[in-house]
């Protein structure tokens, strides 16, 4: 796929604006129903908690995942969303980057997006320590 | 006291050896190292429930991707996705640590997951035993763990991994707390390997014990073997249901005669013979009485595959491949390499019951002997097994067994110890007369009937087969009683210098 149609996949998907919102997408690609504490998610995905709570927000927000209802337990049951309205153009999106140079060029296209507006402003950058980071994934700048 | 609520595993074989299921409620415990095949039972066992019992399952997961699952599962031919798209599964992926504590909250939400589908079943893959140096209790952990899944009225699988392939040093503190344990090995024959399957206990019910043979098969799963010495439930009714005064014809022209009309009906025959004595032939001619009653033979061939066999019997005016063709012959080969002898003797047993042979040949004994090692004990109670499954189902049934001496009544048997469970021995030998070397054959044994043990020559004609001829072998000296002769009991008599009167 070339950048040019990454990137319209991005557009039509609208929300993703850094690699952990892929990441994390990723992530429940592989685990659509995931029963885990926020800690733990972020040592799957390699993000600060901050970062990752915000990314979950936006999945969230956007449909493409579902979080339990029960805010008080520490743990959360995360279900990804199959019949979302993007549900088409996240899963073709997925495809691409299921694959190491596929996901270096989807960050590459988010990278290269005029940023989103989202509250809070974190910064989409890996942890450079957290522990473990699955499957070695590189990550652009890292 | 009524019969338990069984679970039925759905898992090929192994209802069997469950004796129905598993008790509902009870929680199992697979236990087995790397590779032995946890993972694949245990979603067999949720699959099957969702698929054809109607019970809706989860899986819980505590390493491996749900992806990863669905695809392996794809394999086997099973949909998992499908089944959670139409809410008979779900698949959860958690840490170990969270599904503990859940099972101690009376309001978790990932047992309401459970509940939200009406789960009967559950197969949770991955546990690990507490270690010992860092205190933790595995006993007190696991029963925490069932009483949560008993709350919950699920029947649960509980993979645990262990890390010793010796059974009684991978014996977890887990195990006096399951209700049932099923334990996997991969154990190394020769240079094959073979997975085998043992209920170690299971609460509430009775079980075939001991160790049985299973195989993950693609486009299938798991398919497990009872052992092949496992007491068979042998089904009187059948027993009832035949005259055994009855007889069968041989198909030897002239055999007949000396067999008292035939072999008595389900009894089993050896023809013991060296090489080249005419076993196969007599065992085709054998078959082909029956095609010409309308009677169904089994063929079981491992020395020589179909191929061969049809070109032997054409050669001897045979036409083996019209009966098959009609039904009335199944020719079944194996190659003796690495046998899998309960995985064998399933495949005979489920022949027999669904081909349901009035005959059968088994061509050759000595073939198993050489694959399970003649001396050995699982080669006798094979042996066993497979002529008791035959008069089960009244099966007259003739095995070949290559013997390679050529004289001796003392080594008609050679190593293999199984003379006694057959009923008739026909022994079969060359004569050499003058440059030639003549087929003979001796009836050593007829359990019930009459034999005379005399010595008969046959011949095999091409395009018609063997004939024992009409007169026995005419003695080269005339015959005399006992005290005419030296070394009786040494089978080397030689006769005295001054002989008594001729025997008549």
């Amino acid at each position: 796929m070339t950048p040019k149609q990454i990137g319209d996949l991005l557009d039509r998907i609208g929300c993703l604006s850094c690699s952990c919102d892929l990441d994390l997408l990723l992530f429940f690609y592989r685990h659509p129903r995931a029963f885990l504490i926020s800690e733990r998610l972020a040592q799957y995905v390699g993000y600060d908690l901050p970062q990752v709570a915000q990314s979950l927000d936006t999945l969230i927000t956007a449909g493409l995942l579902q979080r339990s209802p029960n805010a008080t337990h520490p743990a959360q049951l995360y279900v990804l969303a199959r019949g979302s309205p993007l549900g088409g153009w996240v899963s073709s999106l997925l495809r691409v980057a299921e694959k190491r140079e596929g996901r270096l060029a989807v960050i590459q296209a988010l990278k290269q997006r005029p940023p989103l507006r989202r509250s809070g402003g974190v910064e989409s950058e890996p942890v450079a320590g957290a522990q473990p980071v699955p499957h070695t994934r590189e990550v652009p700048n890292a | 006291m009524p019969d338990p609520d069984l679970v039925k595993t759905g898992l090929k074989g192994l209802d069997e050896i469950l004796f129905g299921g598993i008790p509902r409620g009870n929680i199992v415990l697979v236990t087995g190292t790397a590779g032995t095949g946890k993972t694949t039972l245990g979603v067999e066992f949720v699959y099957r429930g969702a698929r054809q019992f109607d019970e809706p399952g989860v899986i819980v997961l505590f390493e491996v991707a749900s992806d990863k699952l669905i695809r392996d599962a794809a394999l086997f031919g099973w949909d998992l996705g499908e089944l959670e798209r139409d809410g008979r599964l779900k698949l959860i992926f958690t840490t170990r640590q969270l599904f503990h504590q859940e099972l101690q909250q009376a309001d978790s939400p990932l047992l309401a997951e459970a509940a939200e589908i009406g789960a009967r079943r559950i197969f949770v893959d991955g546990l690990v035993r507490l270690p010992e140096s860092t205190g933790g209790d595995s006993r007190d952990a696991f029963h925490l763990l069932a009483e949560g899944l008993h709350r919950e009225n699920l029947t649960a699988m509980l993979a645990l991994e262990s890390t010793f392939a010796d059974p009684a040093a991978a014996r977890a503190p887990e195990e006096f707390v399951a209700d049932t344990i099923v334990r996997l090995s991969v154990e190394p024959v020769q240079r094959a390997v073979l997975r085998s399957l043992e209920v170690v206990k299971s609460r509430g019910h009775e079980y075939a014990l001991g160790r049985h043979s299973f195989r993950i098969t693609n486009g299938q799963g798991l398919e497990v073997y009872r052992r092949v010495q496992a007491p068979r439930s042998l089904q009187r009714e059948r027993g009832a249901a035949f005259d055994p005064t009855s007889r069968v014809a041989t198909g030897i022209p002239g055999l007949d005669g000396l067999v008292n009309g035939g072999y008595f009906v389900a009894s089993t025959t050896l023809v013991v013979g060296i090489s080249g004595a005419g076993k196969s032939v007599m065992a085709l001619q054998f078959i082909a009485e029956g095609v010409r009653r309308g009677e169904k033979s089994l063929m079981v061939t491992l020395d020589e595959p179909p191929a061969q066999v049809l070109r032997n019997a054409h050669s001897i005016g045979i036409d083996l491949q019209s009966a098959i063709d009609r039904g009335l012959v199944h020719l079944w080969y194996e190659p003796p390499q690495e046998f899998e002898i309960d995985r064998h003797f399933a495949q005979i047993e489920a022949i027999v019951e669904d081909f349901k042979p009035r005959r059968a040949v088994i061509d050759s004994l000595s073939t198993y002997g050489s694959s399970l090692g003649a001396a050995e004990r699982s080669f006798r109670d094979f042996f066993h097994a497979i002529v008791a499954l035959m008069k089960e189902h009244q099966v007259t049934a003739v095995y070949n067994h290559e013997n390679p001496e050529m004289l001796g009544m003392s080594s008609m048997m050679g190593e293999f110890k199984v003379s006694s469970l057959v009923d008739n021995i026909i022994l079969m030998n060359w004569v050499e007369l003058g440059d030639t070397f003549r087929h003979a054959l001796t009836v050593a044994k007829m359990r019930a009937m009459p034999t005379s043990r005399t010595t008969h020559e046959c011949e095999i004609t091409n395009g018609q087969g063997m004939k024992v001829l009409p007169r026995p072998i005419r003695a080269a000296l005339p015959v005399v009683p006992f005290a005419g002769y030296l070394g009786l009991i040494s089978r080397a008599p030689e006769r005295r210098s001054t002989v008594g009167p001729e025997v008549p």
